[in-house]
């Protein structure tokens, strides 16, 4: 990863006169974590950061500026936001244009092709305990990892996200300036949703039944998730109240269900819910399970071309119906 | 979707249903009722996920 690069890239973004901020990463103030960074013009570039620990997602804040109260069209000027977007993030930002989030000339997008991220917890448990920053470059299938000093060579493998694995699109779809090389789109892989399909009926519900009994409610999944944004939800809400505070299996499963469902030909597939999960649920599961659906059932790929219609919203007359009784 | 989405998560799918019929498909609508009765009268009530009383 070119950091370098990127460093130009964004001065020369926030040297625009439309520019307002960019929102990159920077350092985290311990381990492993990164912060997301909000930098305005003639402030330090060098705090800037790109490495495989850049797990999170940014397009969220994008929202969070734009659903501010009270803005006027004037207070919004200079309009543009700068943001530092990988694969997946560009597939948010796809669809937030889509569905009229956001709208295109509001976004500066300087891509990023990525390699694949670090998972927190796999990192985490390979190296207990250390408070001070560390930094993680990639060279040849291998993390070089600097730790209080010390320099670790680890596989990449080992240390990979899991939904890195199935990623379908490493380089940004939707871009202004690209750093690094493009990389071709890579084949679909289903492979475990498939093989949990074919368990029995009861098998499955006993798994999600012991998955959903773990579940806190503490609604950072929904919090995090760059695909929800509107201000009014269903489990805010209190009347009609469609969903009781108690976090016991049966309103957990309901909650989780309305919570996928509301993904459905919208989840792009970023992971954040999974990785923001104090109670590690296997929340992708449900997501890539509709992922899948959306696919096989319809070819649809959420957050490929800004300007496709959104799966559920459009009808066409060749659309299977066999769920029509 | 949500019906396989439920199967997913281990819900019968017979459990749901959708059937469209027009207002003057009376005959319809009741076949349709006493078929989907029956066929859950068959599987029984659901156990798990049940509210608790509070």
């Amino acid at each position: 990863m070119n950091v370098q690069k990127l460093k130009e890239e964004a001065a020369r973004a926030l040297g625009r006169k439309d520019v307002k901020y960019l929102i990159g990463y920077k350092k985290g103030s311990y381990g492993f974590r990164v912060s997301p960074a909000f930098i305005e013009p003639k402030e330090d570039i060098d705090q800037l950061i790109m490495s495989p620990l850049c797990n999170m997602s940014l397009v969220k804040y994008v929202m969070m500026e734009e659903t501010l109260p009270g803005l006027t069209e004037q207070a919004l000027k200079p309009s543009k936001i700068a943001i530092v977007a990988r694969g997946c993030d560009s597939r948010a930002i796809n669809l937030l244009i889509e569905e009229k989030g956001v709208p295109r000339d509001r976004l500066y997008i300087i891509g990023v092709s990525c390699q694949g991220v670090i998972d927190q917890r796999k990192i985490e448990a390979r190296f207990p305990q250390v408070t001070e920053p560390a930094e993680v470059t990639e060279e040849n299938g291998n993390y070089i990892i600097t730790v209080q000093g010390q320099s670790h060579t680890v596989p990449k493998e080992e240390l990979l996200a899991e939904l890195c694995t199935v990623c379908r699109y490493p380089t940004p779809l939707i871009y202004d300036k690209l750093i690094g090389d493009k990389l071709a789109a890579r084949p679909f892989h289903y492979d475990e949703i498939a093989a949990f399909e074919a368990l029995p009926l009861e098998e499955r519900l006993a798994y999600w039944q012991q998955q959903f009994s773990k579940c806190v409610r503490c609604y950072a999944c929904r919090n995090v998730c760059p695909r929800w944004y509107s201000t009014i939800c269903s489990l805010d809400s209190l009347s009609p109240q469609w969903l009781r505070r108690s976090a016991d299996t049966s309103e957990n499963f309901m909650f989780q269900i309305i919570r996928t469902f509301h993904l459905a030909g919208r989840c792009i597939g970023c992971g954040e819910c999974e990785r923001v999960c104090p109670m590690n649920l296997p929340l992708m599961k449900l997501n890539r399970k509709l992922e899948k659906d959306a696919k096989e059932l319809f070819n649809y790929e959420s957050g490929k071309d800004p300007k496709a219609k959104s799966l559920l919203t459009t009808f066409h007359t060749e659309d299977p119906q066999g769920f029509i009784l | 979707m949500l019906r396989s989405l439920l199967e997913f998560s281990g819900i019968n799918p017979l459990r749901l249903r959708m059937s469209w019929v027009s207002a003057s498909e009376g005959k319809k609508f009741a076949d349709v009722i006493t078929e989907i009765t029956k066929e859950l009268q068959e599987i029984g009530p659901q156990q798990s996920y049940i509210r608790e009383a509070v």
